[in-house]
């Protein structure tokens, strides 16, 4: 919403309206960080190829989690325009490791677990050959400095990619809008808990 | 339009010289009325009409305005027939119906119109009903401003009044249900408090009057001390060639959850916007937490079952000690006396309001922490750890809230007793509430949410009553929203 805060109308103004409403639903919602036992990072990565009808940007989205609990996530409408959905998802990719390479290093630093292999989830298969082999054509010659650097954390070892049906796809939520069912399922996978429920 | 032709009047009052202008005739706010029930489908013996509260007029189309609490509608309808001699609402006696009510306020009223209105016996029926076209039942077709009047007051209503006087003393024999919907009785008992003591106490709005209240005044003259106790100024004569940066006061009312006052605050704060960059501070970055670095400290206690634990520095912009030479004007209304009258304030310790004084605080924890023998992290500059043999610390700090955990519990006391040693610090224990996140911690895990957070936000925007949605976003295929739309734009929050 944050993008029309220079021209505020009408239409604006009753989307907060719902917003706010759907907060209302349920507004004990909070997040439920579980004792698991494993320490590993899980990144889901998604992206809505050319999802603003105004400009055709696409939207990038994902969270991160560690042994199973979601700390960090982030909905972001990409700058320029994609021209495939894999550049769509590529773009989402990179953003993605920006941020797991810093939490790598914080890992690090504060000596937490044993840093092991990041996993990157992502439901596009030609977002991930990309990733991992070295094709490079004219189709992604313009997404290059992405190309690289993701490239670059993966043969380096610190991060690994995983594909996921589009079904068990968590980071929809960040991209798309969704359904209600849909909301609750992905919510629920996701560690959300209301605490304030009515057992 | 009223032409000079036609002696100032206008075609409609020349043309129908007995007819009014207004075709609806005022009524009685908050009566009962009938409106007609238009819907189809209805059986020969189900009610032909709904039963409304009278609300008003519209500006826009020609009709009443009701509402139907049964349907939870309003309607604007011509068509209807009132009972204005019973309100919809069973009239409640009030406290607050008082005598008040009946001072008679001064109305201009337009003399023409008045001169119009006929020296008439009102209406007798006590129960009278009658529809819109009112030229045809009880009421003499030349007077439709004259609002009806219960027969046992006219005889001691001077035609002369006004109407808004009438009807002012109607309401305080037969309160109408929206005096009792405006007034602080129904309120529950600790927001009638908040409300009452707040308006019993206002903010002053200019320092003449926070000195005359005394209350205000001690609370200006605690916060001096506070201040004076930890040395943040000197008095010295201004050195030529340097700037005076002023300061001001500001008030709040801090209430307590009871709805009682609980304290009046004064503090000084220094108008930081008069400084100049170069000359009266450098840098002025200073970092905040992540709130992804908050939740991975949250997601690593519940992993490895730490406790979490939190502090609060109190005051802890005026713990910083300034490195620039800052000179402060002395704190309005209260100036030193005598010889020490022309001096300013030379800072020593960071104020409230100065550019610097957030980096400042930051720099000074900082070396505090250190001190301690944490290492502060790279990633996120406002981490701290310490790894020993013992285990581990770990520490998050958003601006004056600290928030510690790992699994060295010998050595989270130590650094908790160094920082209270070092700042006046108030130890809340387990970590509860942090930056609008309640923390509850369980043997099954952490939850966090935003509960009260999202009720506060409802409750400003008045959508604690609506219905809830499924989904924040229609799923209507094709809706979407443009930037600066030919939609009607709002031209400000408060429209």
């Amino acid at each position: 919403m944050s993008q029309f805060l220079n021209s505020p109308c009408v239409d604006h103004l009753n989307a907060v309206t719902r917003i706010l409403k759907y907060i209302k639903g349920s507004p004990g919602k909070g997040l439920l960080y579980g004792h698991n036992d494993h320490t590993g990072v899980v990144c889901y990565t998604d992206a809505d190829w050319a999802g603003s009808p105004s400009d055709r940007r696409s939207t990038s989205g994902y969270c991160v989690s560690i042994g199973g609990n979601l700390i960090s996530w982030k909905s972001k409408k990409q700058h320029v325009v994609a021209r495939s959905s894999a550049e769509a998802e590529y773009r989402a990719m990179a953003l993605a490791v920006c941020e797991l390479i810093w939490l790598k290093q914080l890992l690090k630093e504060l000596q937490f677990g044993k840093v092991t292999q990041m996993t990157l989830i992502c439901d596009n298969q030609a977002a991930l050959h990309i990733s991992s082999n070295l094709v490079f054509h004219e189709r992604t010659k313009y997404i290059e400095v992405d190309c690289h650097f993701v490239r670059e954390k993966i043969t380096s070892g610190d991060i690994k990619t995983e594909f996921v049906n589009s079904n068990d796809q968590l980071a929809d939520i960040f991209t798309k809008s969704l359904r209600g069912p849909r909301i609750d399922y992905i919510c629920n996978k996701l560690g959300t808990y209301n605490l304030y429920a009515p057992a | 339009m009223p032409s000079s032709v036609l002696e100032n009047k206008i075609p409609h009052s020349i043309l129908f010289p007995h007819e009014s202008l207004h075709l609806l005739s005022p009524k009685v706010f908050g009566s009962t009325c009938f409106v007609h029930n238009f819907s189809p489908g209805l059986d020969k013996l189900s009610a032909r009409s709904h039963k409304c509260v009278f609300l008003g007029f519209t500006r826009s189309q020609k009709g009443y305005k009701y509402f139907s609490p049964l349907l939870n509608r309003y309607f604007i309808f011509a068509d209807v027939t009132f009972t204005e001699s019973s309100f919809y609402f069973k009239s409640s006696s009030s406290p607050l119906m008082s005598s008040s009510n009946q001072t008679h306020i001064p109305i201009v009223c337009d003399s023409h119109v008045m001169s119009n209105v006929p020296i008439e016996s009102p209406p007798s029926p006590p129960l009278k009903v009658y529809s819109r076209r009112q030229t045809s039942q009880s009421l003499p077709s030349d007077s439709p401003l004259v609002p009806d009047i219960p027969p046992s007051l006219a005889p001691t209503v001077e035609p002369d009044l006004s109407v808004a006087i009438r009807k002012g003393i109607r309401s305080t024999r037969n309160p109408s249900p929206h005096y009792t919907a405006l007034s602080y009785h129904r309120l529950s008992q600790p927001f009638y408090a908040c409300l009452s003591s707040i308006s019993s106490v206002s903010i002053p709005k200019s320092i003449g009057d926070a000195l005359a209240h005394p209350g205000w005044h001690q609370a200006m003259l605690d916060e001096l001390s506070v201040l004076q106790n930890s040395g943040t100024w000197e008095l010295v004569s201004l050195p030529s060639g340097k700037s005076v940066v002023g300061c001001r006061w500001v008030f709040a009312i801090k209430v307590g959850p009871d709805g009682t006052i609980d304290r009046l605050k004064a503090c000084l704060v220094a108008k930081g916007y008069t400084q100049i960059f170069g000359l009266d501070y450098g840098d002025t970055f200073s970092p905040v937490a992540k709130m992804a670095s908050v939740r991975l400290f949250i997601a690593m206690a519940a992993l490895q079952r730490w406790p979490l634990y939190q502090l609060d520095v109190k005051n802890a912009f005026l713990n910083g000690d300034l490195q620039e030479e800052i000179y402060m004007e002395q704190p309005p209304g209260i100036v030193a006396q005598g010889e020490s009258s022309g001096l300013v304030c030379r800072l020593r310790k960071s104020l409230y309001g100065l550019k610097q004084s957030h980096r400042v605080w930051f720099g000074k924890f900082s070396s505090v922490v250190k001190e301690f023998g944490m290492t502060r992290s790279e990633a996120d500059h406002s981490v701290f750890y310490r790894h020993s043999n013992a285990g581990c610390i770990y520490l998050v700090v958003y601006v004056d809230d600290i928030v510690l955990t790992g699994s060295d519990h010998h050595g989270i006391s130590q650094l908790k007793q160094h920082i209270c040693h070092h700042f006046q610090t108030k130890d809340l224990g387990k970590l509860r509430y942090f930056l609008g996140i309640k923390v509850a911690q369980s043997n099954h895990g952490i939850v966090i949410s935003q509960r009260k957070y999202a009720l506060d936000l409802l409750e400003e925007t008045g959508l604690l009553n609506s219905k809830s949605v499924e989904t924040p976003w229609t799923l209507m295929p094709n809706f979407y929203l443009v930037r600066g739309s030919s939609s009607q734009i709002l031209r400000s929050i408060e429209d």
